[in-house]
């Protein structure tokens, strides 16, 4: 019986001096894979112009409707986007998205990507509707592109 | 193998269908419902062969030396299949064709096309308005392959406006001509062409200036791609954003079908229906661009009450009850005689089927009428009875088909502009010859279409009837009638020379005009507002009715009669009974007998005395006759012939009941304005001009405070103790297609997609009526210049002045004269004029236009802030005086 | 001539007497008015030198047709000025045969020298340079037409040659 209390104990002595499996969320950070799939971004051209043309792909593909986007023309003179039209309304309902990725997927101007955030707690409905300014990348990450 | 002689067979990937000889492979693909892909190719156009996307490979059956068709072995006939594909939509199928759409060589050859079509195509879909509903895009997909040979740099155009309406992005286009096309053959209006040449082909206008045409849009319709996109919709929204429903455009009287985009509760677009209404594709500039009010931000949204002061915002509770215990204190005091409604052309029949039942059978008074723009008393029974008397219709699909049209005193492109589209087409392919009787040259009268033209003497138009049915009795009775017909008084004492007198035209033009409109076999007569607001109305549209019968446009089983009534259901009006003296139906409301079946199921005898016309109703209100008026969806002030006195009515009536949608100043002046459902809110039934039956149905939600008109009239029928249950339209319709002779039998149901036109039982025509009085003649023309009007494309009553585009393309409101009338009154074009009469005078900036006679001036209706009814409704015309009081505001600095 | 003044676009046009007696002409040849459309807008153009936009508008009006109709038809045939050109217009043809004993060479010698390039006047009025095609001259490539004579069988030195004889 001794001799199995010493067993028992052992693998408990083995597992303290092991290196846990467990991180101390949130102390401690996770490194996502890389095809994890969090909050999205828009990404900017390398001229800082915003990639997303308000086609409404992502919209349509997206399977639990979760996109709205209203395009609008742009001043010539102070173009948002190349190209004539650009998105002036881009919302994402985080309620709703199920991370499928199907926007990314869609999008024929690499403007939308499903990156690693994944903190979406709030305590305010409203505020999982993301606007296009809390998706739209700074001007510092001008022609950054996750990489797939 | 040719069954009964008229049809030929032909087989498509081995199905064998029968149709019409001379039918295109494309079409009798989509009878076999093979898919056969277009561009170019459109239905109401000739074919053209432009794209090449439809080649399909053909053969005919081969034939041995004894002439007789080869058997292969199973029996079946050997084909000799043409060694090229074939364009399908230029090819006609002969008996025993067959045809091969999804051959290896087929299919290749379509991969072809469309590597060409798509060497200088940017696909740019993203950006691309057209992208979601267009064929090239769809076609790419299905049929094109997923590579090009093709790397070399694509050839570029600038995008450029073509005016206000049209965007073109020239490297998106196919050259399939279908914008040219139609505009040329269908609108007439040729603003369209194709420059350059080769690689280089580009559509735009005459040196690239801004469109100079009717704006209609139907370039944009019909283009498969999206190198013609509508500014007004520009990168709004997706296709697959939009609820898309289909009903009937508010406008005029055609009835055409339009196809509301709706995002959120917001209409962003109007656009034709390809395969649905009397109109399919086309919409004119008013239909496609003039829904824009619906979502106006000055909508009404609560009803309003004027208690003593001024107006204040109410529940609708509280409104119903005020405007049910007033009118009951006024019925009580002043005898149900005393309350009168007015208006109820734009609402829907069963709408305006409660309108009447709530005056006569719940207030009980006689005075009912829509036509609140007439100037003299006309019988409810009057337009129906010119128009052949409720026999079978002509359809305004019969009209591209006619030999002969006569076209009396309107200017179509504002009054039907769908009416003259198809006047264009049957002119343009099928050799129809238009006779168009105006004082001014409007556009059917325009020598490229190859018509004539009858310029009466302003007012005229009854000398004119009379001598052209008098020309056609010389020609032979074409109705065989008996000469004491009743019609034939209308004409009593009219000869040519005499008509030729009074019109100024000559008798020998008059004589023509007859004689075509005799000859023809297939004809029609068209007229609208210019007769049915006529001073002498009454004898003129008698006189229509003879000429009818004269010239054989009207006979015992048919009539190829159409008139055009001011608003989207002028029509459904007449049929209602919202005229003094007829119920719904036709029914005489004196007829004691006749009106047997509605006082039977409104439970109350109708016995309520003359009931007074509208410009009756306007004059005892005027003299304070009326105490209580409800007027419904018509603002009076604008639509009453004399201003001064609507206003005087509306200020000593002791209620004024307006349902409304804005509040327009006949609003302002009310005690209750009910806020009311716009016509894509709402649903039920509207006639128009063919006397078709069309569903319209709900594209928005209802808005806040606001409901539609039965619910509105219901709740004052109950609160007056009425006991009303419908609950929605179709239980009104129900009760419609009860009683009222014509609509018995009719159910919703039945009015999808496209419902019937209504006619009586071919033995119940209307009763026989005394024999009319003679067309008078005119007084001879007085002092000044006759004051001429009419409708003009772009504005129509107060909706149109609620969007931003129709106001921007009807520019600023100007009267329109002669060039050298402007000479002798020394008026430049631009300086401003004062038009001065009896009972008023308008001022406005001068434009000149040879298409308006010498010795008139011609101010459109509903021009925004022209008040043409200040001015009087003596004479007809009225005579004005005009007077230069300013110079050209220059622009600029 | 072809050779005309440089013109400003003007706001309307009229037809000179003698011009109106050979639309008149024209007219009388063909028994539709639409049919006479080239040869008036061929007498438009030796009027003013160019067809402006004004003198489309006065042909529509002659022959009683859609404005955007004439235009389409003075675009597609390339020998319609629908710009003005210099005194001299310099065509080049680049077909076959002439491509193949050098036009290109000769016509970018031309740009060169010129400093003008293809539907370009230079900013003296005196020469317009212009790429065209087959002139039916194959025999004696390269060749160019100037206003309406040919000069054939041509190189550099004959061209330098020929421009300076030209006013």
């Amino acid at each position: 019986m001794f001799k199995e209390m010493v067993q028992g104990l052992g693998v408990t002595f083995e597992n303290l001096f092991k290196k846990p499996f467990t991180v101390q969320y949130p102390e401690e950070q996770l490194t996502m894979f890389p095809r994890f799939r969090g909050l999205h971004i828009l990404t900017r051209h390398e001229d800082g112009l915003e990639r997303c043309v308000g086609c409404e792909l992502c919209a349509v593909a997206c399977p639990a409707d979760a996109i709205f986007v209203e395009a609008a023309e742009n001043e010539p003179d102070a173009p948002q986007s190349h190209g004539e039209r650009y998105a002036k309304r881009y919302e994402i309902n985080m309620l709703r998205c199920i991370f499928c990725g199907m926007c990314e997927e869609a999008c024929p101007e690499d403007a939308i990507y499903l990156e690693k955030k994944f903190e979406l707690a709030d305590y305010d409905r409203d505020a999982f509707i993301y606007t296009k300014d809390e998706l739209l990348v700074g001007p510092e990450q001008s022609g950054y592109l996750p990489a797939r | 193998m040719n069954a009964n002689g008229t049809k030929v067979r032909v087989t498509i990937d081995g199905r064998t269908v029968e149709v019409a000889p001379g039918t295109l492979v494309t079409d009798a693909a989509r009878a076999a419902e093979v898919h056969v892909p277009i561009f170019c190719s459109h239905a109401k156009l000739p074919p053209l062969g432009a794209c090449r996307i439809c080649v399909v490979e053909v053969g005919m059956p081969k034939l041995g030396p004894d002439r007789k068709p080869v058997l292969a072995a199973d029996g079946a006939p050997e084909i000799a299949w043409m060694p090229k594909v074939q364009t399908g939509c230029t090819t006609p199928v002969l008996d025993g064709m067959h045809v091969r759409t999804a051959t290896p060589v087929a299919v290749k050859a379509r991969q072809g096309v469309m590597e060409f079509l798509l060497v200088n195509h940017p696909l740019d879909c993203p950006v691309c308005d057209e992208g979601g509903e267009c064929q090239l895009q769809d076609l790419a997909f299905a049929f094109g392959a997923d590579f090009t040979r093709m790397d070399e740099a694509k050839r570029t155009f600038e995008s450029e406006d073509l005016g206000p309406v049209v965007k073109k992005e020239a490297n998106r286009c196919i050259i399939c001509m279908r914008c040219v096309r139609y505009c040329d053959e269908i609108m007439g209006d040729d603003a369209l062409t194709a420059h350059q040449r080769g690689v280089w082909t580009e559509i735009s206008s005459f040196d690239r200036q801004p469109l100079d045409c009717e704006q209609c849009g139907n370039c944009v319709e019909v283009c498969p791609v999206g190198a013609l996109t509508a500014l007004p919709y520009r990168f709004k929204a997706r296709p697959w954003d939009l609820r898309q429903h289909v009903t009937i455009c508010p406008y005029c009287s055609n009835g055409c079908s339009v196809r509301l985009g709706v995002r959120g509760n917001e209409v962003l677009r109007a656009r034709g229906t390809e395969h649905r209404g009397v109109n399919q594709e086309y919409l004119c500039v008013r239909g496609r661009f003039g829904y824009e009010f619906v979502n106006s931000a000055e909508r009404l949204t609560a009803p309003l009450l004027r208690m003593g002061g001024a107006q204040s915002p109410a529940s609708f509770d509280e409104a119903v009850t005020y405007a049910a215990a007033r009118l009951r204190e006024i019925v009580a005091v002043h005898g149900a005689g005393s309350v009168a409604f007015l208006g109820g052309e734009k609402l829907n029949v069963e709408e305006q089927y409660l309108f009447q039942k709530l005056a006569r059978a719940v207030i009980g008074t006689p005075h009912v009428d829509a036509r609140t723009r007439s100037t003299a008393r006309v019988p409810g029974d009057a337009i129906l009875r010119a128009t052949g008397g409720g026999r079978p219709a002509m359809s305004l699909d019969d009209l591209v088909d006619a030999q002969e049209v006569l076209v009396l005193g309107d200017d179509l492109q504002g009054e039907a502009p769908f009416a003259q589209a198809q006047l264009i087409r049957g002119q343009h392919q099928r050799g129809l010859h238009l006779t168009v009787a105006n004082q001014r040259r409007v556009k059917l009268a325009r020598t490229k279409f190859g018509g004539d033209w009858l310029a009466y003497r302003p007012g005229s138009e009854p000398a004119l009837v009379a001598a052209l049915a008098r020309a056609a009795l010389e020609l032979g009775d074409a109705a065989g009638a008996a000469p004491a017909a009743p019609w034939r008084a209308a004409i009593e004492g009219w000869t040519v020379e005499k008509g030729a007198a009074a019109t100024g035209i000559p008798a020998d033009a008059i004589r023509a005009a007859a004689k075509r409109l005799h000859a023809a076999s297939r004809k029609a007569i068209l007229f609208g507002r210019a007769v049915a607001e006529h001073p002498q109305a009454a004898s003129l549209l008698e006189a229509i009715e003879a000429l009818g019968w004269a010239s054989g446009a009207i006979t015992e089983s048919r009539a190829a009669l159409m008139s055009f009534g001011p608003q989207s259901d002028s029509q459904g009006a007449l049929d209602m009974g919202l005229t003094p003296d007829c119920l719904p139906g036709y029914v005489p409301a004196a007829d004691a007998a006749a009106r047997g079946r509605y006082e039977q199921a409104w439970g109350r005898t109708l016995d309520l005395g003359a009931g007074l016309s509208a410009p009756e109703i306007l004059a005892a209100a005027a003299a304070g006759g009326i105490k209580a008026l409800w007027i419904v969806a018509d603002d009076w002030l604008a639509s009453a012939p004399d201003r001064a006195m609507a206003a005087k009515a509306l200020a000593s009536a002791e209620l004024v009941v307006v349902n409304e949608l804005f509040l327009t100043p006949t609003a302002r002046a009310a005690h209750v304005v009910f806020p009311a459902s716009a016509f894509a809110e709402k649903e039920g039934v509207v006639v128009n001009c063919e006397r078709r039956l069309q569903r319209t149905v709900r594209a928005l939600a209802w808005r806040k405070g606001v409901k539609p008109d039965w619910e509105i009239l219901q709740a004052v029928a109950q609160a007056l103790g009425a006991a009303w249950s419908y609950r929605g339209a179709e239980d009104v319709f129900r009760e419609i297609a009860k009683l009222v002779p014509g609509y018995q039998g009719r159910s919703w149901a039945t009015l999808l997609p496209l419902g019937p036109q209504w006619s009586f039982a071919a033995n119940a025509v209307l009763p026989e009526r005394r024999a009319a009085a003679a067309v008078a003649e005119l007084a001879r023309a007085g002092e000044g210049l006759a004051l001429l009007s009419g409708a003009t494309l772009f504005l129509q009553g107060g909706l149109s002045h609620r969007g931003t585009l129709l106001p921007k393309l009807a520019k600023a409101p100007r009267a329109f004269l002669h060039p050298a009338e402007a000479a002798r009154i020394g008026v430049g074009d631009g300086d401003r004029v004062s038009l001065a009469a009896p009972g008023g005078a308008i001022e406005l900036d001068a434009a000149l236009d040879p298409s308006v006679p010498e010795g008139s001036v011609f101010v459109p209706q509903a021009q925004a802030g022209v008040e043409l009814n200040r001015l009087g409704a003596a004479g007809a015309p009225p005579r004005v005086t005009a007077r230069r009081v300013g110079a050209r505001e220059t622009v600029g600095a | 001539m072809i050779a005309g003044e440089v013109l400003e676009a003007p706001a309307t046009l009229a037809w000179s007497a003698a011009r109106r007696a050979e639309v008149d002409e024209a007219l009388a040849r063909y028994p539709i008015r639409r049919s006479a459309v080239l040869p008036v807008l061929w007498i438009a153009q030796r009027e003013w030198g160019w067809i402006p936009p004004a003198a489309l508008r006065l042909v529509a009006v002659t022959l009683d047709l859609p404005e955007p109709e004439v235009f389409g038809i003075a675009t597609f045939y390339t020998m319609f000025n629908l710009k003005p050109v210099g005194r001299h217009h310099l065509q080049v043809c680049m077909t076959l045969s002439c491509s193949l004993m050098g036009s290109d060479r000769l016509f970018r010698h031309l740009e060169r020298t010129l400093g003008i390039g293809h539907g370009e006047t230079t900013a003296d009025g005196r020469f317009t340079l212009r790429r065209v095609e087959c002139l039916a001259a194959c025999g004696g490539g390269p060749c160019m037409q100037v206003n309406f004579d040919y000069h054939e069988n041509l190189d550099e030195a004959k061209v330098d040659a020929l421009l300076a004889g030209l006013a």
